[in-house]
């Protein structure tokens, strides 16, 4: 089987697009740092979201015994080659969290029963391992699941499908955890004052739905370019079809919680929505919603759109912009800001991003045949057929 | 856009079995090589019978796209609209109560509501739709050869053919031609 490469023009295109993250980064650090503590938070976890969305994927696929999926599986594993940079990121963030986690002054902690009343939980010490701990699973569980699925070229029928089965189930579980803790962690300390019991899921849509939109990126790409020549349209209209769903679902679970807050109208609550409603926030959620929810939601319904790559990889852009968006909307709102939350560096972060993840993956993916060539479905899913 | 008629089309595209021929296959391959010639042969009027479902077939066929989906976009949202209307009446108009502390026109809290009625009235009509536009209420239809629904497979065609156009579109695959009854 052969090997992808990757072209040089794509290598060049991402190096550029790290470099530009870079740039953006390191002159805000110059001139505004406290925005820059943030936007380096954005990126870690977007990066993150993206990372584990494969991982979480190609488990669901072995899980349920899907097989139209078998001839992507490779390419959902291959993101999880993104985790040390994720890695990297939140090692930097230990050393911002003063600037960015108010529960980490001892003196605002002093002044504020609320926080002390949560300082066993929340405090520098174990939030730094709790992160530790949750990097950890996430890269070992997830090169484990790869390393058994990479094994299955080799030894075809020879490894236990159930092997397989109970690795992605093991993993699936240890994910929901460790992502709704650390969804707790990461983003929703960042508002210690705030109460909801949506949040883990909130994140997880938000993971699904920027996930789905980076493998169709990725997908697509690599087949502009010679590569992954088993999947078709049909595959693509799944992935469509996929990325609807979580468009829809992210809706749901975020109206679910926005609800909630409105009807039980509970100051400690309602904060949360008054800050990201004022002002120039207003306009930020308001473009979040038509972009985030409306536009993808009335495109994907039409089938032609999610059959022709051409324009799949157009609402694949816009969703991936839109779900860094709402990892912008859910860590500036709670720190004050000034201006715009999405502005030059944070389009430069999005590209910086972008381009790590994108370069990660194609390597990691370049390295192994491009399609489990010793699953029993292969041939199943290479003649995967819609009905009309 | 879509025109009425063409939607009109779409949806009662199907055609009762009533007078014509028949042919019989014993091989799903066989009936998937029949439905392309008498496709590829411009005839309008012909169907086939099958014991389970056979993949390729309906491109075989020339069968285009259902038009069920709209059925169920147009009622979801049609029925949705009715349900606000109907909210609206009772909420702001006829029956004013202050819930809450929320005003008389509350979107937020008709928002599940509407969900609710688009999702279930959009599956019931289209559960309809299926019923009504496929004829699945009528019972007392003559089976088109006894053995359709085990191990035989049967092409009807409507159009007004002699045997030997018939034969001559079929050939050379091996097949039983008959007249309908």
């Amino acid at each position: 089987m052969e090997r992808f490469q990757i072209p040089a023009q794509v290598e060049k295109v991402l190096y550029g697009l790290i470099g530009v993250g870079l740039l953006s980064l390191l002159l805000g650090f110059i001139f505004d740092p406290h925005r820059s503590w943030a936007a380096l938070l954005v990126f870690t976890i977007f990066l993150l979201l993206l990372s584990l969305s494969g991982g979480f994927f190609a488990a669901v696929q072995l899980v349920s015994g899907a097989k139209w999926s078998v001839v992507i599986r490779r390419l959902s594993e291959a993101t999880l080659a993104a985790l040390p940079v994720v890695g990297l990121g939140l090692l930097a963030i230990f050393f911002g969290i003063h600037h960015l986690y108010e529960w980490s002054h001892a003196d605002t902690v002093a002044r504020d029963p609320l926080l002390q009343y949560k300082a066993g939980y929340l405090n520098v010490p174990f939030f730094i391992v709790r992160v530790i701990i949750y990097f950890l699973l996430w890269f070992f569980l997830g090169n484990y699941l790869r390393h058994l699925s990479l094994q299955q070229d080799t030894k075809g029928q020879d490894l236990p499908r159930s092997k397989l089965i109970a690795t992605s189930a093991v993993y699936l579980i240890v994910f929901a955890y460790t992502l709704a803790l650390a969804s707790l962690d990461l983003i929703m300390s960042l508002e210690p004052h705030w109460f909801t019991t949506m949040f883990p899921v909130y994140v997880f849509s938000g993971l699904a739905y920027s996930g789905t939109s980076a493998m169709i990126i990725l997908i697509i790409t690599i087949q502009k370019y010679g590569g992954l020549k088993d999947v078709t349209e049909e595959h693509l209209h799944d992935m469509g079809k996929w990325l609807f769903v979580f468009t829809t679902f992210w809706a749901y679970i975020a109206f679910s919680q926005h609800m909630l807050i409105w009807y039980a109208n509970l100051p400690e609550e309602t904060y949360y929505l008054e800050q990201r409603l004022k002002g120039v926030w207003g306009y930020f959620t308001a473009f979040f919603w038509i972009f985030h929810f409306v536009v993808p939601f009335a495109i994907l319904l039409q089938r032609d759109v999610k059959r022709n790559p051409r324009s799949l990889i157009k609402v694949a852009w816009l969703t991936l912009f839109m779900g860094f968006a709402d990892v912008v909307w859910m860590v500036y709102g709670g720190l004050s800001l000034p201006g715009f939350p999405l502005g030059i560096l944070e389009l430069g972060v999005f590209a910086g991003t972008v381009g790590v993840f994108g370069l990660m993956v194609l390597k990691s993916f370049a390295k192994y045949p491009q399609v489990p060539i010793g699953d029993p479905y292969l041939e199943e899913s290479r003649h995967f057929h819609q009905p009309i | 856009m879509v025109s009425f008629k063409e939607v009109k089309e779409g949806l009662f595209s199907y055609e009762e079995p009533d007078k014509g021929w028949v042919a019989i296959f014993t091989k799903p391959q066989e009936l998937l090589k029949a439905a392309e010639k008498v496709r590829d042969a411009g005839i309008k009027r012909f169907d086939c019978f099958t014991p389970m479902p056979i993949h390729g077939l309906d491109k075989a066929m020339g069968l285009k796209r259902s038009w069920v989906p709209f059925v169920t976009l147009v009622t979801g949202l049609g029925m949705a609209l009715l349900e606000f209307l109907y909210i609206l009446y009772i909420d702001v108009i006829n029956w004013p109560i202050v819930y809450g502390g929320k005003p008389h026109f509350s979107f937020p809290a008709y928002i599940p509501i509407l969900f609710e009625v688009t999702v279930f009235m959009g599956g019931v009509c289209t559960a309809a739709a299926v019923i009504v536009l496929g004829r699945l209420g009528k019972i007392n239809r003559k089976p088109i050869h006894p053995r359709v629904t085990s191990d035989t497979f049967a092409l009807w065609i409507g159009d007004e053919l002699s045997r030997q156009e018939v034969e001559k579109i079929l050939s050379p695959i091996s097949c039983e031609i008959k007249p309908l009854e």
